[in-house]
């Protein structure tokens, strides 16, 4: 496992009974960020979360560091969506290898901000109005049709314009 | 417009609706518009926050597993990417309805997808009909669990056919769950998936495990019956 820079000495217990409680509280907030801006919708992020913890916690017993114990944790959570999008959708392992799977997930960024700067990040570098659609659609919720009548558009160019927009802004460095 | 019914669509409107989306075979381009329209769903203010209630369930989930004696590791899974591919457009295709049976359309993929061939099909030498569901509770996408005389399955709404497959892995005999997220039965005993055409889709093992049995079904009178032992 690699060390982040960032790694904290102190070491804890984890087989100590109080001491996964502790690891999960601290960890469930970050873990879920990372794999609902890889799902895009909280049932999905529920189950992999829940999957994630299931799955990394009894191996925990270890004297381990903070920084070890996230590390693992975001690496399981990395698997598990994995798992997930080839499952759900087939996807190539290799896409996920660049974009979900590969670059190590770095939890000290999961923050509750974290999810917003990026996104915003994102749209600022979108001509005007790939950002609006996308705006409209996956920040203010609106449906095509509300979308395309906000633009003055009709309900098929908005449509082409939002895949156009999605497949712009899968060029920028979401991950 | 040729995009009008993608279901990259439904995708992205569930996703806009914070909804769980369909299950359907993306192409790259459409797996990475995809994320995209993930990552920016999560920059929605509050959107990728856990529900507190859902904090305190898991973690009293947890409890339950970290406090079983022997606390089972469900990691470790190896997955083939050739056989789950394989089980997972077989399933889709299944689940959309093609008109073709899952077999011919394995079959005809002709790899890996089931190392044995076509499923087997549980034949009892002196069977009888037993009354297992009512045909309208067999919904798609819902498995229902059955039990008639020897036999343990789940019924399964293809979309254009009903099937009947066992509920036992066919590792060790452990009975199948089913699970929602990823529309497999799961081993709880050991890690093992199966479609919901009965055709494995990964497991822990280096071999391929061979498919769930089927069994023969019929309706009479809005009601499903299958033929037991």
């Amino acid at each position: 496992m690699e060390h982040s820079p960032s790694v904290s000495p102190d070491l804890r217990v984890v087989g100590d009974p109080a001491g996964w409680e502790e690891v999960y509280r601290e960890h469930v907030g970050p873990v879920y960020r990372y794999v609902y801006a890889r799902t895009g919708n909280r049932a999905d992020s529920e189950d992999l979360t829940a999957q994630a913890f299931l799955r990394a916690l009894p191996r925990l017993r270890l004297h381990a560091s903070v920084g070890e114990i996230r590390s693992y944790l975001m690496t399981t959570a990395r698997s598990v969506l994995a798992e997930h999008w080839t499952l759900r959708y087939g996807a190539d392992v290799g896409l996920l290898g660049e974009e979900v799977a590969s670059p190590e997930p770095e939890p000290e960024r999961q923050d509750s901000d974290s999810g917003v700067r990026r996104a915003a990040r994102v749209l600022a570098a979108l001509p005007d109005h790939y950002r609006r659609i996308l705006e409209l659609r996956f920040l203010r919720g609106y449906s095509v049709k509300e979308a395309a009548g906000e633009m003055g558009i009709t309900v098929t160019n908005a449509k082409v314009l939002q895949h156009r927009a999605l497949r712009r802004a899968a060029l920028e460095k979401l991950w | 417009m040729r995009r009008r019914k993608q279901p990259v669509d439904a995708y992205l409107d569930a996703v806009v609706r914070d909804r769980r989306p369909p299950r359907f075979p993306a192409a790259d381009d459409e797996a990475r518009a995809m994320l995209a329209a993930a990552a920016l769903k999560a920059g929605q203010p509050g959107a990728d926050s856990p529900d507190p209630r859902f904090v305190e369930k898991l973690e009293s989930r947890l409890r339950k597993a970290m406090e079983a004696p022997g606390a089972a590791d469900a990691g470790a899974v190896r997955l083939s990417r050739r056989r789950l591919l394989g089980g997972a457009a077989a399933a889709a295709a299944a689940a959309v309805g093609v008109g073709v049976g899952v077999d011919r359309l394995v079959g005809d993929h002709g790899d890996t997808t089931v190392s044995t061939g076509s499923t087997a099909e549980l034949v009892p030498s002196h069977g009888h009909w037993v009354d297992v569901a009512a045909v309208a509770d067999v919904v798609v996408g819902r498995p229902l669990r059955f039990s008639a005389g020897a036999m343990e399955g789940y019924l399964v709404n293809h979309g254009d056919h009903l099937q009947a497959v066992s509920a036992i892995c066919t590792h060790m005999p452990c009975t199948l769950n089913y699970n929602d997220t990823h529309e497999l039965l799961d081993c709880p005993c050991h890690d093992a998936w199966f479609g919901l055409d009965g055709v494995p889709v990964g497991s822990s093992y280096p071999y391929a495990l061979r498919p769930l049995p089927t069994m023969r079904t019929r309706v009479v009178d809005g009601r499903v019956h299958v033929l037991t032992a």
